[in-house]
């Protein structure tokens, strides 16, 4: 059994399980957060029998701010090495135009929440040196569309948020990762088609998202491709994209 | 999370439009059970039979090992692992499934499910044996552990096909064995009832199964292989290189069809060249037609069934296997097995007597000759395996299952008929 520990905050997200899987390879002990802690007991389970490692699992609502702190005060004692945001809710544009509550929630699942949860814990971090913190946002956020815009203007902050942490953590030599996966089929996409050439699986992307940590890699597509189709959709210029069905 | 997806069981028919729920937790497989009428739980859908709905839950993504003791052999996994991810779990520490069928790729709660045997049935009994306990999630929401195999809901759950509950964990007895490699042994014959007299003779072999040559019968000489084989103590270097090695699977083009001179020929030189004794990984001796992937295509366009009996004496053995002759329609394989008697539960397959799957391509005048063969599996007292089933009627099922009756009892009184469902149990009235 390794001492560091990778925490993941959203433990019960496609995406966060895979990389829990990955980096218990790898040997690092999880702290995994998530609403309802019966949901990861027989998978965390599943991992201490595989690999042989420490899991702690730790129930945490996002949304629920004023309890930010008080999480972190139970976690930060542990070795932690790298911290995994891994939350999303990709939400339902058409109800959020019209739903004070759902765009609320969409906004602040997606940003707000996670803006205050690194501050407190990047404060603590940065005296600790050395460590990595990895971000899941969304190529959405690259550039406004009709269908997701509320969900893509969120996650369009948090990677601009990631950006200047990692601008300012530079100094401290704290690494930020900004995850920006492509299509990837998980429970937040089950109900949408996906075209399958350019969709990709949770287990890929954590393998490249481990890749990213060992590489240190500031920004990272995956699949690698879609850092090519987002600059050609970039490239459109707006009098054309606003009339295109895209 | 679900997909809207056409499903069907190994052998691709019949297919069916349907909503597939793939939960990965327990949490929600109860709000699943809670919230859906009308469904079915499924697993790797590798059994041979119409057990599939419009609306299922595909477990695969419940696929973990809760616990698991060296010391005493044992195992906790919830129910939708394969029997691949358990044994490539304790093979290292020289465990083996204590009951496995001839696939790997099946999920613990498939095994259950349909009450699986294999080469070791005549020893070591069904997967029934290797029950430790169940944990089943009834119609009403509950959640029962039952460890006693007397127990009507556990007689009715093993070999239920799905009906009764949804299984979501079970502690499963494991087999020590001395290294993963098996002596095999071949004995050739020649005449039925040189075969018959080899079973017999070689009956305390654990494990026992044999090949036979029904397509190039001529109502006179028949060729067969009885393979038997132990487990030995072989040295072995790293069991992750074996593993590697073993676990490679190759896909058939989709183009290649199987055709009947390569099953005679096929058969021709397979018998002419087994050797009497050889060493083989585990993987040899038990999973052969796993290393192809995607072997059930090869009978595509027409497609294939596969039709399991058992019978309780080798007369009524005899007489199937010249029915078959007579009816010039042939198996591509046929695969023999004798049996000790079966166990308590309601709809188990296996009794004392021999078993006989045969894999056929679905051609005109083939289902004729199944009925024929139905008659004779219920005059001995046989039956036909449900898991390779989806053609039968009531009237025979109900004739050549006994037990039916205490199983539909129990189905209603706990509320899994308005729950459970599958073209199967529709078929059979279940």
């Amino acid at each position: 059994m390794g001492n560091k520990y990778l925490l993941i905050i959203g433990g019960n997200s496609d995406i966060a399980k895979e990389c829990a899987i990955e980096f218990a390879k790898h040997n690092f002990n999880l702290i995994l957060t998530t609403r309802n802690k019966n949901k990861l007991e027989e998978f965390s389970k599943d991992l201490k029998n595989l690999y042989d490692i420490d899991i702690i699992i730790e129930e945490l609502d996002i949304l629920d701010f004023s309890y930010h702190s008080e999480f972190w005060n139970k976690v930060k004692n542990y070795n932690i090495e790298v911290v995994l945001i891994s939350v999303g809710y990709l939400g339902n544009q058409e109800l959020a135009e019209q739903n004070t509550e759902e765009s609320l929630k969409i906004i602040n699942t997606n940003y707000t929440a996670l803006v205050n949860l690194i501050n407190i814990i990047s404060n603590d971090l940065k005296e600790k040196r050395n460590k990595t913190i990895i971000g899941i946002s969304s190529v959405a956020g690259d550039r406004g569309r009709k269908s997701n815009y509320i969900y893509g203007s969120a996650k369009a902050g948090f990677s601009c948020y990631l950006d200047g942490l990692r601008h300012k953590l530079y100094n401290y030599n704290i690494h930020v990762i900004t995850v920006k996966p492509g299509l990837v089929y998980t429970k937040m996409t089950s109900h949408l088609k996906l075209p399958k050439f350019l969709t990709t699986t949770p287990n890929k992307v954590a393998k490249d998202i481990y890749k990213a940590y060992l590489k240190k890699i500031n920004t990272l597509y995956t699949p690698f491709f879609w850092k090519i189709i987002i600059n050609i959709i970039k490239l459109i210029p707006e009098n054309i994209f606003k009339k295109i069905n895209l | 999370m679900f997909k809207e997806k056409e499903i069907s069981t190994w052998i691709l028919n019949p297919k069916i439009k349907s909503t597939v729920y793939y939960p990965d937790n327990f949490l929600t497989i109860k709000e699943l059970n809670n919230n859906l009428k009308n469904f079915l739980a499924i697993g790797k859908l590798r059994s041979y039979s119409d057990s599939i709905y419009s609306t299922v839950i595909k477990t695969t993504k419940y696929n973990y090992i809760l616990d698991y003791n060296k010391e005493e052999g044992y195992i906790e996994c919830t129910s939708g692992i394969t029997l691949k991810e358990i044994i490539d779990f304790v093979i290292k520490d020289n465990y083996f499934l204590l009951i496995t069928p001839g696939t790997k790729y099946i999920t613990l709660g498939g095994a259950i499910s349909n009450d699986v045997h294999g080469k070791n049935h005549h020893i070591h009994g069904s997967f029934n044996e290797s029950i430790i306990n169940l944990q089943v999630l009834l119609p009403n929401n509950e959640i029962v552990t039952i460890n006693d195999k007397n127990n009507e809901i556990y007689r009715a759950i093993v070999g239920g096909i799905g009906l009764i509950g949804i299984i979501l964990k079970s502690k499963i007895k494991l087999l020590k064995i001395p290294s993963p490699f098996i002596l095999q042994r071949n004995t050739k014959t020649h005449t039925f009832y040189q075969l018959i007299d080899n079973i017999y003779k070689y009956n305390n072999c654990t494990y026992s199964v044999v090949w036979l040559d029904l397509f190039n019968f001529n109502g006179n000489k028949l060729n067969a292989i009885l393979q038997t084989g132990e487990f030995i103590n072989q040295n072995y270097t790293n069991i992750n290189h074996i593993l590697k090695r073993i676990n490679k699977k190759i896909t058939i083009p989709h183009f290649l069809r199987i055709e009947n001179l390569i099953v005679k020929i096929f058969n021709y030189f397979y018998y002419l060249f087994t050797f009497e004794e050889k060493i083989v990984d585990f993987n040899t001796f038990f999973y052969p037609l796993d290393f192809i992937y995607n072997w059930n295509t090869l009978y595509k366009p027409t497609g294939f069934l596969q039709y399991q009996l058992i019978v309780n004496s080798e007369e009524a053995l005899e007489k199937i296997i010249y029915t078959i002759y007579k009816s010039n329609i042939k198996p591509y394989l046929s695969i023999l097995k004798l049996h000790k008697e079966g166990n308590n539960n309601f709809l188990s397959f296996p009794i004392k007597g021999f078993s006989l799957a045969l894999d056929f391509k679905l051609q005109a005048g083939l289902y004729d000759l199944l009925d024929k063969l139905d008659n004779i599996v219920i005059k001995n007292n046989g039956r036909i395996y449900l898991a390779k089933d989806n053609r039968m009627d009531k009237d025979k099922f109900e004739k050549m299952y006994s037990k039916v009756n205490e199983f539909k009892k129990i189905r209603k009184e706990l509320g899994a008929n308005k729950k459970y469902i599958s073209l199967q149990s529709i078929r059979l009235s279940l």
